[in-house]
């Protein structure tokens, strides 16, 4: 073949590839625990460039510039604000910051045109997850909250047999689930990062996974309880007892759009284990354990 | 898993086999959302969705605090 033909193949691969998109542009905001994980995926990935990083502790985004082998011509900011104020070419930023720290970055990447992939939980109160909402709304970006369990196979299936209708009409569903001892340290356990403890923590997981399968009926009333024994006991706690101010267990009693009832307990520290996930209906029920460590365990459910 | 369910009159179970896989739950979650940027959304875990989640928290710690059972309201957006 001559050169003039050859060249007319290779230039409709090369629209092909143009078509397939350019590298997506990527920035990090958070850069602290769980951000390795995102890290890790995105530099597998090759449609994908991190481009920016931000977090109140720069050294922290360093390290993971060094630890993943990134270019070194990856911005360091040390805020959302700063990132925002200057970074006007992000397609997406993960978001992977404390919990009283999910809702202003995210309405700030939204208002600067950026989609968003939010670490759960969604926000600490309702009123911020409204406000993050109207800030999709009215920009016409996304947010998508980082429940991996979501694409777990068996979580899948619970969902499955829910729509199937092999179960018949809900009417009453427990789920939660306890760890006996796993109070976790960091930023989780104050009330001024994270807002919320056990109930937001791995709570939200469990939440989701019954709500999903239901099809996320709305609650209509709600009795709460909250407590914080073992947090703030140092025979339990250690020396972070003493900033302890989250919760450590929660149960409530929730009612449902659809007559379904929720019985939900969730737990950081107690003495016994909390019961699995059950689904009823008047004819069958499913029973589903969800792993108390699952966030980043190969399968939440057993 | 567990079905619970009665035959012929008795309570019996029923196990349903879990699925062996490897744990790619975290691959999804990142490569569903950079899908979505491509396509425009929508988002693969919405927030229409997770809003009653969150309303179910915000409800816990707002009726723990007053002591009693509290009506949610989830507003317009
Ligand atoms: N999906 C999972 O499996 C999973 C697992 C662990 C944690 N998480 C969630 O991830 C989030 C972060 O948890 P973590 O363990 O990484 O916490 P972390 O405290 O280790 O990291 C949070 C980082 O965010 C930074 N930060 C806070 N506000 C900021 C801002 N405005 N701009 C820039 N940086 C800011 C902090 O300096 C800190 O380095 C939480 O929402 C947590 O619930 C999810």
């Amino acid at each position: 073949m001559s050169d003039a033909v050859l060249s007319q193949f290779k230039q409709k691969e090369e629209k092909k590839e143009e078509k397939a998109g350019r590298k997506l542009r990527i920035g990090i905001i958070g850069t602290g625990g769980i951000s390795w994980v995102h890290f890790y995926q995105y530099a597998k990935m090759n449609d994908v460039e991190i481009v920016a990083l931000a977090d109140l502790e720069p050294w922290k985004a360093y390290e993971r510039i060094e630890q993943f082998n990134l270019s070194p011509d990856v911005r360091v900011y040390s805020s959302d604000k700063e990132l925002f104020d200057n970074e006007k070419d992000l397609d997406g930023v993960s978001i992977c910051t404390y919990h009283r720290q999910h809702a202003g970055p995210t309405i700030n990447a939204l208002e600067h045109g950026v989609n968003v992939l939010l670490e759960k939980p969604f926000t600490v109160t309702l009123d911020e997850a409204v406000e993050v909402m109207r800030a999709e709304k009215r920009t016409g970006k996304f947010v998508s909250v980082g429940f991996q369990p979501r694409f777990d196979a068996n979580m899948k299936m619970i969902k499955k047999i829910v729509e199937s209708g092999a179960l018949g009409e809900i009417y009453y569903i427990q789920t939660g689930g306890g760890r006996r001892r796993g109070i976790p340290g960091g930023t989780f356990i104050e009330d001024s990062t994270a807002g919320i403890g056990a109930v937001g923590d791995i709570g939200s997981y469990s939440l989701d996974m019954v709500l999903n399968a239901v099809g996320y009926p709305k609650p209509l009333t709600i009795t709460g309880y909250t407590s914080d024994f073992f947090g703030k006991d140092p025979k339990y706690n250690g020396e972070d007892a003493k900033r302890f101010s989250v919760d450590d267990f929660a149960a409530a009693f929730v009612r449902l759009e659809g007559g379904i009832i929720l019985d939900f307990r969730i737990s950081w520290a107690m003495h016994p284990t909390l019961p699995a996930t059950r689904l009823s209906s008047a004819r069958r029920a499913l029973s589903a354990f969800r792993r108390p460590t699952a966030g980043t365990a190969p399968s939440a459910v057993r | 898993m567990t079905l619970y369910h009665d035959i012929c009159g008795k309570c019996a179970e029923t196990i349903v086999p879990l699925v062996e896989e490897e744990d790619t739950n975290f691959y999804k979650k990142v490569r569903s959302f950079l899908d979505a940027i491509r396509t425009g959304g929508p988002a693969p875990v919405p927030t229409s969705q997770i809003v009653i989640n969150q309303a179910i928290i915000d409800g816990i710690v707002r009726s723990a605090k007053l002591g009693r059972e509290i009506e949610i309201n989830i507003p317009e957006i």
